[in-house]
């Protein structure tokens, strides 16, 4: 049994360095990315007006088809909750059914989603892979 | 270790409590460190509905001086008419110790569970390269052996989600502390282990609720609850996560007398939750357990001291509901029944009640194994109860006992436990040939675990004392005899005609080739190993990072023994996307399976399954024809078992390469590496989709775990 990385944090820990680094990786892997403001319900007027059903069915349907296969390819949106985040785009909670389970079983995940002059496009989540 | 160890241990106690200032309890002190039971939240009117929160907390029952660590543990209380928080005073449980849900057979289970917890050093996650997401903390909820539905959400956004005893959902702290911390910045897809096989719960309220129905017939004993993240349960549980769970009153199947005349009451239960946590020099928790943490250092009560080179002033705790080295009055004169569980994330226990004057071990009685009461009819042959026993309890004598038991009593001078499992022991003052005899003056033993070596590629679990015991003396009980588990509370409760039917089973149309039964007298083969994969930076078994890796492998075996063509699946780490399925028997009966599992590493492993119970086999029952439910029956059920590690012949991959942990499957083919089957007889009731895996946690985060889903049957 070898734990490398347990034995590196326990010396880093002794080093005094984890609190600094500690956040490192969270912070590289959101980097990509608009740093969202604290507030979570900030919408102004009709175009901050956070997404429906429909329309991230929409900009999932729209990704889907030009993916390559990186999502299912059955999925059904049944409901979401969205809060505003940078600019004109929304993170939110996604529900879906898939047509080969019971449709009674609601999958979840997160989607971050942007309205763009073409309509609603999905940034991240529902199984779009970036890398 | 041996006694001669735990006598030296014993020896430098009192001068390193003086040196310490450390509270040593002694002999017949009854002392402000009495052992509390956890807080029990009981069901009413068939319901137990509950706010579960899981947040930060003080570990504050240790008693060594400057060691108050922060762990995560949950709060509990009764689920309020309004709001997501607990009042603050008696009602409410906030203690790293744990909790215990007292339940009913036929009681639902409600519990909103609240994420709380802060964020993780990335540097303190073995699994991090695997998935980012672990540095946000998810978590979820795991009701450890009991026999329920593994039922997934059916509620859609904005409503919180609702699920059964169903561990692929991570639930994230919606207020993580930064507003970076949001999984939807993240992109879940990116990680092929949360490719849309699990959810991913994210909510203003931090919240999943779970809605759990017991079955009328599920068996009566000890079960407990964790969460059961895949890459971070073991850091989770390190930390104190862990609660546990009764089912049923004792009387049901404990008595005093063979009529049952003389039930065993509740007050004469014990409930004891073994945890342990590594505190590094500075009061810092450590996330999970380095086995050799105290690798060549003094272990003495309740905690081992870390060792010079690499944990320099750290301490390792083994704590008792939460409490150092508590001591535990047993003053009834028929002595105690003590619910051990064992809720370390992967550390094993061998535990022995010493006697202080003659340094021998005092016999448990054993009256259940994993929740569920075991016994053999008296004249059980020595093999059915050693081989179900053996790498679990040393048996020893009970002493003379008089008088009818329907089921032979047994009893045990050590008893393993590995990560999760639960043991019921009957505890009294034994002289050393097991007789329960009056106490002399001031008779008093410690609870110890004496070390577990888990094999060659294994742990060296370390030696440390638990508790002290004092017996209350007089005269002997005029029944001083073993205690009786009653016949028709045993294996019978699942076996044949009364065994747990599925819950709302409906006949459903067959998915196009998805689940199929196993054909009539095939058996299933599972592997226990360490992968080979790209870029291993350590030697075999590695990842690129140096972590060592875990996984299973597949074959289904024909009649014959032989491999059915085209069913063998090498050793591989869990994949969720990866699903072994099959439909209940027609008209929504349960479907009884043979499993064999072959561990071909040089430690032991830990086998467990959510929502049912095996039982023991021999390999001459197993392979004599298809599975029977009155074979099943006659075994000790089960929902853990140490897998006895392999032995590496020449040429197996071990031998040619040392830093290799396990042989590989054509090394057992090709007869260069031996392995013990352990075979088991495994009954699917409840629909869903779960899990099986070694419990050792850091095993299965490493990803020693598979997804099996139980669907109905067409007709
Ligand atoms: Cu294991």
């Amino acid at each position: 049994m070898r734990l490398a990385t347990l034995r590196l944090a326990a010396d880093r820990l002794r080093r005094g360095v984890l609190a600094a680094g500690a956040f490192v990786m969270v912070v590289a892997a959101a980097a990509f990315l608009a740093h969202l403001p604290p507030d979570r319900g900030a919408a102004t007027g009709n175009e901050r007006a956070a997404p429906s059903v429909a329309d991230v069915q929409a900009a999932y349907d729209r990704a889907a088809l030009s993916a390559d296969g990186l999502h299912d390819g059955d999925i059904r949106i049944v409901g979401v909750d969205c809060r505003p985040g940078t600019g004109m785009r929304f993170s939110c909670q996604v529900g879906f059914v898939k047509s080969e389970f019971d449709p009674a079983r609601v999958f979840l995940d997160t989607a971050l989603v942007e309205r763009t002059p073409k309509g609603w496009t999905l940034a991240r989540g529902l199984c779009r892979r970036l890398i | 270790m041996g006694e001669s160890a735990f006598s030296a241990a014993s020896a430098a106690t009192l001068s390193l409590c003086a040196a310490f200032g450390v509270f040593c309890a002694t002999a017949n002190t009854i002392s402000a460190n009495t052992l509390a039971e956890p807080q029990v939240f009981a069901s009413e009117n068939g319901l137990l509905n509950l706010l579960i929160i899981a947040q930060p907390g003080k570990v504050d029952g240790l008693t060594t001086p400057g060691f108050a660590p922060t762990g995560w543990f949950y709060t509990v209380c009764p689920r309020p008419r309004t709001g997501d928080s607990c009042p603050a005073g008696a009602g409410s449980s906030h203690s790293y110790g744990g909790f215990r849900l007292a339940l009913q057979p036929g009681d639902e289970l409600k519990i909103r569970l609240i994420n709380n917890l802060p964020l993780l050093p990335p540097a303190s996650l073995e699994w991090i390269h695997d998935d980012p997401l672990l540095a946000l903390n998810p978590t979820n909820l795991h009701t450890h052996g009991l026999i329920v539905p593994a039922a997934a959400n059916t509620t859609p956004p904005p409503d919180i989600p609702v699920y059964g005893d169903f561990i692929l959902t991570a639930l994230f702290n919606y207020n993580g502390g930064n507003p970076k911390d949001d999984p939807a910045q993240y992109d879940p897809g990116a990680y092929a282990q949360l490719h849309a096989h699990t959810d991913v719960v994210y909510n203003r309220l931090s919240a999943m609720d779970y809605d759990i129905r017991l079955p009328k017939t599920h068996p009566a004993g000890a079960f407990w609850m964790h969460p059961h993240v895949h890459g971070i349960a073991q850091n989770q549980i390190a930390m104190g996560m862990a609660g546990i769970v009764s089912v049923g009153k004792v009387a049901s199947y404990l008595c005093y007398d063979a009529g049952c005349a003389d039930p065993v009451p509740e007050s004469s239960v014990r409930h004891l939750i073994l945890k342990d946590m590594q505190v590094l020099a500075g009061d810092i928790p450590q996330y999970q357990q380095d086995p050799e943490f105290c690798s060549g250092s003094r272990a003495w009560n309740g905690v081992c001291s870390g060792n010079p080179e690499n944990y320099s002033g750290g301490n390792w705790f083994f704590t008792v509901n939460g409490q150092q080295y508590p001591t535990i009055p047993v003053s009834k004169a028929q002595g105690e029944v003590w619910r051990f569980t064992n809720a370390s994330a992967s550390a094993s226990y061998r535990l022995q009640l010493i006697d202080n004057a003659t340094g021998r071990p005092i016999a448990f009685q054993l009256i259940a194994i994993d929740g569920v009461a075991v016994g053999f009819p008296e004249g059980a042959d020595a093999g059915q109860t050693e081989g179900a026993l053996r790498d679990r309890f040393t048996v020893a004598s009970c002493g003379k006992w008089n008088g009818v038991y329907a089921l032979q009593p047994i009893c045990a001078s050590e008893i393993v436990m590995m990560p999760s499992s639960r043991v019921e022991a009957a505890v009294a003052y034994r002289d050393p040939s097991g007789n329960l005899v009056s106490p002399p003056q001031g008779a008093s033993a410690t609870l110890r675990t004496a070390g577990l070596d888990t094999g060659p590629g294994g742990d060296p679990w370390p030696a440390v004392n638990l508790a002290a015991v004092n017996f209350v003396s007089g005269p002997a009980p005029a029944s001083a005899q073993p205690v009786h588990v009653g016949a028709q509370a045993a294996n019978a409760i699942l076996s044949q005609g009364s065994l747990i039917n599925p819950l709302g089973a409906r006949p459903q149309p067959a998915a196009a080739g998805a689940c199929k039964p196993l054909p009539s007298g095939h058996h299933r083969r599972v592997y226990f190993a360490n992968p080979n994969v790209p870029g291993a930076s350590d030697g075999p078994g590695t990842d690129p990072w140096g972590n060592a890796i875990f996984g299973l492998g597949f074959e289904e075996i024909d009649q014959s023994g032989h491999s059915v063509p085209g069913s063998f699946v090498d050793v591989t780490q869990f994949d969720p996307a990866q699903v072994i399925c099959l439909p209940l028997g027609p008209g929504q009966t349960p479907v009884l399976e043979t499993w064999e599992l072959v561990n071909l590493a040089t430690e032991l492993h830990n086998f467990h399954i959510h929502q049912t119970k095996f039982s023991h086999v021999s390999p001459a029952v197993a392979m004599s024809g298809p599975p029977t439910f009155v074979t099943y029956a006659t075994g000790v059920l089960e929902d853990s078992v140490p897998l006895p590690f392999a032995k590496p012949g020449p040429g197996s991959q071990p031998v040619l390469d040392p830093e290799a942990t396990s042989c590989l499957v054509s090394d057992y083919k090709s007869g260069k590496c031996a392995a013990t089957s352990v075979w088991v007889q495994i009954p699917f009731t409840q629909l869903g989709t779960f899990v099986f895996h070694c419990h050792i946690l850091e095993h299965e985060d490493g990803g020693m775990m598979h997804v099996i889903r139980v669907v109905p049957s067409s007709s």
